[in-house]
C-alpha cells in the first residue's frame, strides 16, 4: 500500500501542506495553543499535553508496526532522524526550557500564532532570532554539533529485547504515566485549592 | 465528579484497546519474509550486470589472496572432478537448505558485508540462479564469475595468444593470463607454452606484475 505518493512526486508539498493544516487545527482544537496548557506539565497542574503525545505515539507505534506486519508499508521507507548523542542531550535541555520560559513549543507557537495570540508572535520572533544566532555561531560548535553521530539507532537493539516486547514495555509505561500525571494533578490541585 | 469518572472510564478505554493492540503484535507469529528484497529493486538488480566478476578478477583474487568466498553451485560429483583453488562446494539444490534451529543453513557463508562472495557453475545459468536466490534474501556481497568455468578454462587455464596488431594492454594481458594459467596447472595445461612470457614480449610490462586494477566487479 504506502507509500501512498512516491518520494519524488510534486504532490509531497501538497500532502505536507494537508497534513500541517490538519496537524495545527489538533493542536489548537487539543488547546495546545495555550501556554498555560504547556506549562502546566512542568508545574505539575495540567499533564494533558503529555497525555496526548503519548497517545498519539503509542498509536502511530502500533499503527507501523501492524502495517508493517501486513505488508501495507515498507518501515525502511520512514526516515528516522539520524542520533547524535550529546546534541540530543543538550538541545533537548534547551528546548524545555524554552517551553516552560515561552509556554509554546514551536508548533503550538504557531498555531497559536495563527488564532492571534500576541504572546506566541512575540515567541515566533524569539524563534527566530535564535535560529538566526544558531546558524551565525555554527562554526563555534560544529565539532560538537555533529559529534557523536550514531546514525539510525533503535532503543529495542541497545536493550537487546525483540521490537514487539518493547513495544509492550512502552505501552504500559504510557499506561503507568496516564495514571501517575492524573494522581499527581489531583495532589497540585488539591494543595492549589488551599491557598 | 462525573468529569472526573468519565475521564477515568475514557483513558481506561485507551489504555485497553492499546496494551490488547501491543499483546496481540507480541504474539504474532515472527513474519514470514520481513528480510525480503522489494520486487522492483529485484528486477532492477537482474538487468544490471554489476554482479558479474571476470574470470581475470577472479583468478586475481585467488593469486593475491583477496578477501573473498568462491562459491561453487554445482553438484558434488562435478566439484570432485574439477573446481576452483578453496572453493565451497553449495550446491543450487541446498542453497536454501535449513538447519536444525529452521535458519538456512548457508546464510553464514552469504549473508555477510565483509567478504564477496563469488558464485560460479560450468557456464553462467546456474550461478545466476542461485544469485537470484540469494539476492532475494537481501544478501548484499553475492556476485557471478562471468562465463562460468567454460570461460575459465578458455580465458585463464589455456588463453589463446592474440595477433601481434592488438593493442598492448591485450598483449598485456595475455601474458598474465597465461602466468595465471602457470600458477594453476603448474604449467600442465595442454596449448600453453610456460616459458614464453619471460622470453618473448619484452616491450610489454612484465608479466608477474599484477594486471592495471580493474573497474570493480560492482558491489555496494
Amino acid at each position: 500500500m504506502g507509500p501512498i505518493f512516491s518520494t519524488a512526486s510534486e504532490w509531497n508539498y501538497v500532502i505536507a501542506l494537508i497534513i500541517g493544516i490538519a496537524f495545527g487545527y489538533i493542536l489548537e482544537a487539543a488547546g495546545f495553543s495555550t501556554s498555560r496548557k504547556l506549562a502546566g506539565v512542568f508545574y505539575g497542574y495540567d499533564f494533558v499535553v503529555l497525555r496526548v503525545f503519548f497517545t498519539a505515539a503509542l498509536t502511530a507505534m502500533l499503527g507501523l508496526a501492524f502495517f508493517g506486519y501486513f505488508g501495507w508499508l515498507d518501515l525502511d521507507n520512514i526516515y528516522i532522524n539520524p542520533y547524535y548523542i550529546g546534541p540530543a542531550i543538550v538541545g533537548g535541555a534547551v528546548m524545555g526550557l524554552g517551553f516552560i520560559i515561552g509556554g509554546f513549543c514551536p508548533g503550538t507557537s504557531v498555531s497559536a500564532a495563527a488564532i492571534g495570540k500576541v504572546d506566541a508572535w512575540f515567541f515566533l520572533g524569539g524563534v527566530l532570532l535564535g535560529a538566526l544566532i544558531f546558524d551565525l555561531a555554527y562554526p563555534l560548535y560544529k565539532d560538537f554539533f555533529t559529534g557523536g553521530a550514531r546514525g539510525k539507532a533503535m532503543i529495542y537493539e541497545d536493550l537487546g529485547m525483540g521490537k514487539e516486547w518493547f513495544m509492550l514495555v512502552f505501552v504500559i509505561f504510557g499506561i503507568i504515566a496516564f495514571a501517575a500525571t492524573a494522581i499527581i494533578q489531583r495532589k497540585v490541585a488539591k494543595r492549589v485549592n488551599k491557598y | 465528579m462525573d468529569d472526573r469518572r468519565n475521564f477515568k472510564k475514557r483513558y481506561a478505554f485507551v489504555s485497553i484497546v492499546l496494551l490488547g493492540l501491543a499483546l496481540w503484535y507480541a504474539a504474532l507469529p515472527e513474519p514470514y519474509n520481513n528480510k525480503e528484497l522489494k520486487p522492483e529493486t529485484l528486477l532492477l538488480d537482474v538487468i544490471d550486470d554489476t554482479r558479474y566478476v571476470t574470470t581475470d578478477e577472479v583468478a586475481k583474487m585467488i593469486i593475491e589472496n583477496d578477501y573473498y568466498i568462491l562459491a561453487d553451485v554445482r553438484t558434488p560429483e562435478e566439484f570432485a572432478t574439477y573446481h576452483l583453488p578453496g572453493a565451497l562446494n553449495i550446491p543450487a539444490a541446498e542453497l536454501l537448505d535449513k538447519d536444525e534451529n529452521g535458519d538456512l543453513k548457508w546464510s553464514g557463508v552469504f549473508d555477510q558485508d565483509v567478504r564477496k562472495v563469488v558464485l560460479y557453475s560450468n557456464g553462467a545459468i546456474y550461478s545466476s540462479q542461485a544469485w537470484i536466490l540469494l539476492r532475494r534474501l537481501n544478501y548484499k556481497n553475492i556476485f557471478v564469475m562471468k562465463g562460468g568455468l567454460n570461460e575459465w578454462f578458455a580465458t585463464i587455464i589455456m588463453p589463446k595468444k592474440p595477433d601481434d596488431s592488438v593493442a598492448d594492454n591485450e598483449l598485456a594481458r595475455y601474458n598474465t593470463r597465461k602466468a595465471a594459467s602457470f600458477y594453476f596447472t603448474g604449467g600442465k595445461a595442454s596449448g600453453v607454452d610456460v616459458a614464453a612470457p619471460t622470453t618473448d614480449n619484452s616491450h610489454t610490462p612484465a608479466t608477474n606484475t599484477t594486471p592495471k586494477k580493474k573497474e570493480e566487479g560492482g558491489g555496494c
